[in-house]
């Protein structure tokens, strides 16, 4: 008898126990920890492009990003005979235009976007996707999201404009119009300001002229460069952004007529509108463009005033 | 006799039925918000809600996962949760209150209902009065609420540029089935 007493008492103490839980202890009581899903990371970036580089930012399932996008001339530019006066007679820059965009990008599902553009520099008319096959959670189980990136360019510029300063009876091919310009996109928000990148990339393009550095190194039709990208948000709506490619090719290491790429500059979001406002040395508004033909440097007061203004619209 | 006691109540134990704890069913919830503008029509729903009523003390809980609004508009989806909500800093929208009226939960039956209590919502706590109607259907609990929020109770900052596109007070409708809960 004793044994169970003593037994019941332990068990209804057990049961008892079971069902004593404060207001509070509700919610937990009926949840696991464990069953939650990793929450989303909404917004590595604003939109598809930092300055010159791409995010892993897609755009979203039939959605549309018109962009237009131009690259000034330069604010200064210390190997002309006379910078100062130039720079007043071109208004900082704002005479000349390095290149001019136009182009659409349309989520074909939140994760693949294709897109169409024509850059007046090099006259060349693109064909991209990006695929972001892998998205950051915001517990860090999955530290960052990676995306990967291909674009292909066609030069429809005369025979005459490409094959300038060449011999007369070159063969020409149409195969020399093509350019491809392929990425891996690795990207980690950080925290709530702070996101950064990093961009291994391949460039190729089919028809190069003949350029040597002061090393005697030749320029390669294709080579590989790696690329940094950054935002520090300053409030809800306007960002810090900036990126650099570092060309890993001979050729471009002791050039006076071909450098890497560095933007530096503000972005600012209003919603469907993302407007991107930066000063860079880079010429070319793509890949195709800026790596391999930024042709001039931050040291010489070469840098231009760019911007982009992209527009979405849900289809 | 003895041992059929035991057994019964070691078997109650294990399974742990909270006899006086509702839950609500998966699938059953369903959270609409709608934001009615001069400009825009917005509205989201959200089926992943977690309910617990305790019809012993009246107390009635909501835990709303923010990320799980679903838009239309996916674009719509990203500057809801990362400007307006701002989801991963305060993840979630809770509400703490209680049933002001008594209920006789053993009997099936409609009844209007007040639930008063605490909501937070974007690292604000309100306190706030719901109406809605509390219907016992077997062994199920039904839910049926609608209410206002004001948009800038909660600290959620509207940008003037789209003070047409937002509404001020967006009305939110939820509806729920509960069920006795067991513990797994």
């Amino acid at each position: 008898m004793s044994i169970f007493k003593k037994s019941f008492f332990i068990l209804s103490l057990a049961l008892s126990s079971n069902l004593l839980f404060s207001q509070d202890d509700l919610l937990d009581l009926v949840t696991d920890k464990k069953d939650e899903k990793p929450q989303k990371v909404y917004a590595t970036f604003k939109t598809v492009r930092i300055g010159n580089a791409q995010t892993i930012e897609t755009v979203k399932k039939k959605h549309l990003d018109f962009r237009t996008s131009h690259r000034f001339g330069n604010i200064y530019n210390s190997d002309l005979p006379n910078p100062i006066n130039t720079t007043g007679q071109t208004f900082v820059g704002f005479e000349g235009a390095s290149d001019i965009r136009f182009s659409f990008d349309y989520g074909l599902t939140d994760d693949i976007t294709i897109g169409i553009g024509r850059s007046r520099m090099n006259h060349i008319v693109d064909g991209s996707i990006k695929w972001t096959f892998m998205r950051q959670t915001a517990n860090f189980s999955k530290p960052v999201s990676i995306s990967f990136f291909s674009s292909t360019g066609y030069t429809h510029d005369l025979p005459s404009t490409i094959y300038s300063g060449i011999v007369k009876d070159f063969e020409t091919n149409e195969m020399h119009r093509l350019n491809y310009f392929n990425q891996i996109i690795i990207a980690s928000k950080i925290n709530s300001w702070l996101s950064l990148e990093l961009l291994p990339s391949y460039m190729h393009r089919n028809f190069i002229k003949e350029r040597v550095n002061k090393n005697g190194e030749a320029d390669v039709n294709g080579f590989f460069s790696i690329g940094f990208g950054g935002r520090i948000k300053l409030n809800k709506r306007v960002s810090f952004i900036g990126d650099y490619f570092y060309n890993v090719s001979p050729f471009y290491a002791n050039n006076e007529k071909a450098f890497n790429p560095l933007s530096l500059g503000f972005e600012i979001e209003t919603g469907g509108h993302v407007f991107s406002l930066f000063f860079t040395n880079a010429g070319g508004l793509i890949e195709n463009n800026f790596i391999p033909y930024t042709t001039e440097t931050w040291s010489k007061g070469q840098v231009k005033f760019g911007f982009c203004i992209s527009r979405t619209f849900a289809l | 006799m003895k041992k059929l006691v035991f057994a019964t109540l070691l078997c109650f134990c294990l399974t742990g039925v909270y006899s006086q704890i509702y839950k609500a069913k998966d699938g059953t919830t369903l959270i609409h918000f709608y934001s009615k503008s001069p400009l825009e029509d917005i509205d989201a729903a959200n089926k992943g809600a977690v309910i617990v009523l305790n019809t012993n003390s009246s107390d009635l809980q909501v835990r709303v996962t923010i990320q799980n609004f679903k838009f239309k508009n996916a674009l719509m989806e990203e500057h809801f949760n990362e400007n307006y909500l701002e989801s991963t800093k305060y993840p979630n929208c809770v509400f703490k209150g209680k049933i002001n009226e008594k209920i006789d939960y053993t009997a099936d039956g409609e009844h209007k209902v007040t639930v008063t209590g605490k909501m937070e919502l974007h690292g604000v706590t309100k306190d706030v009065t719901l109406d809605g109607t509390l219907t016992k259907k077997g062994a199920d609990i039904l839910l049926d609420t609608k209410f206002k929020i004001k948009v800038a109770d909660y600290n959620i900052q509207v940008p003037s540029l789209y003070v047409k596109n937002i509404a001020e007070v967006v009305d939110v409708t939820l509806v729920s089935t509960l069920e006795p809960f067991v513990k797994k």
